[in-house]
């Protein structure tokens, strides 16, 4: 049964967070698509509410730059873990491009294209100017379509069925009308158990009014969740945690810290 | 509580206006306020925790599209009609 305190948490998509073994490598590809440095921070020691979702030992640090494209699409925060794990089986994909019209068939068929996603899971739509892309869509392998839904209903957000394998979430921004659609593909071959300190697309950050209050109710629906803690990444003092589906894919939701930031 | 619309707009032009430079203090309640430097989507979640503390209501997904978060103006127009139901 699902918990109706969870309803209408999530306030749009934050960002996306691609795993890179080095900075250059990573901003040499974003900024192909227009992405420029928000703001960077360094050698960051991780929280132990993180150690659950990273592979390996938990002494790690990690090193984070948010990259906003020139579209008004979520930010890519390039991720660079002090113990970084190349793996060839992905959960995540997505789509950058600028062609905000097509439609969630339409998007589909990007990611059913015979040409393979490149080594962070991004496909491209090639039409218009690439330094003006942006994410248009993202992709779930999950292994079951109907227990990977359940997260989304949970969190108030309508899943659409496109057959019975696919069906799509539409996500939008808070700076824009834009929405992002997260899709969820059954496919039993994707079996990989995601870790923040890897390669690729490693985790979809989302907004919401209370992480603390949000993490408790998904626990008690039975998600695997980290603890929640606070994190002052540039200015402003913001309330963490990470949870992770039924498929192994890793969610992150962020609410600002408020009087919890003690 | 009986709230009116210049009560409602000078509440959430302080919020907004807060941490602006001190002569952009004075927003026009019909000027965008997605072109102002500091009104993120971080911004946003704060206003969202305000506005649902300090008038008793609540803000759903739909709500928050970009027409009702342009402006002073809007916001106040939608905390009045969530007032209302």
């Amino acid at each position: 049964m699902l918990c109706k305190s969870t309803a209408r948490q999530i306030l749009g998509i934050s960002h996306i967070v691609l795993g890179v073994k080095d900075f250059q490598e990573g901003e040499e590809f974003v900024s192909k698509y227009g992405y420029l440095q928000y703001g960077e921070k360094t050698t960051l020691l991780n929280p132990t509410a993180k150690s659950p979702f990273l592979r390996g030992t938990a002494e790690q640090s990690c090193s984070l730059k948010l990259m906003t494209g020139l579209s008004k699409t979520p930010p890519i925060e390039l991720l660079c873990e002090s113990v970084y794990h190349q793996i060839d089986n992905q959960v995540f994909e997505a789509i950058l491009g600028n062609e905000k019209d097509k439609g969630p068939q339409e998007m589909l068929e990007v990611f059913k294209q015979k040409e393979p996603a490149n080594q962070y899971g991004f496909r491209e739509i090639k039409s218009g100017s690439a330094e003006k892309s942006g994410i248009m869509a993202a992709l779930v392998h999950c292994n079951s379509l109907s227990n990977d839904l359940v997260l989304w209903e949970l969190l108030g957000l309508k899943p659409f069925l496109i057959d019975k394998n696919t069906a799509y979430v539409k996500i939008k921004s808070l700076m824009s009308d834009f929405h992002t659609i997260l899709y969820f593909v059954a496919d039993s071959l994707k079996k990989t158990k995601m870790y923040l300190n890897q390669g690729g697309i490693v985790c979809l950050s989302f907004l919401c009014k209370d992480s603390d209050s949000l993490r408790e109710a998904l626990k008690d629906n039975g998600y695997f969740t980290g603890d929640c803690f606070t994190f002052t990444p540039f200015k402003q003092p913001l309330r963490i945690f990470f949870a992770r589906n039924t498929s192994g894919e890793i969610y992150e939701f962020i609410s600002t810290a408020g009087d919890k930031e003690k | 509580m009986i709230i009116d619309y210049n009560g409602v707009a000078k509440k959430i032009e302080e919020f907004v206006s807060d941490g602006l430079p001190k002569q952009s203090k004075s927003i026009e309640a019909s000027a965008n306020l997605f072109e102002l430097e500091n009104f993120d989507s971080l911004k946003i979640v704060t206003m969202v925790t305000f506005i649902e503390k300090d008038f008793g209501i609540t803000l759903d997904y739909e709500d928050l599209t970009e027409d009702n978060l342009r402006s002073i103006d809007s916001i106040t127009k939608l905390i009045l009609r969530k007032k209302s139901t």
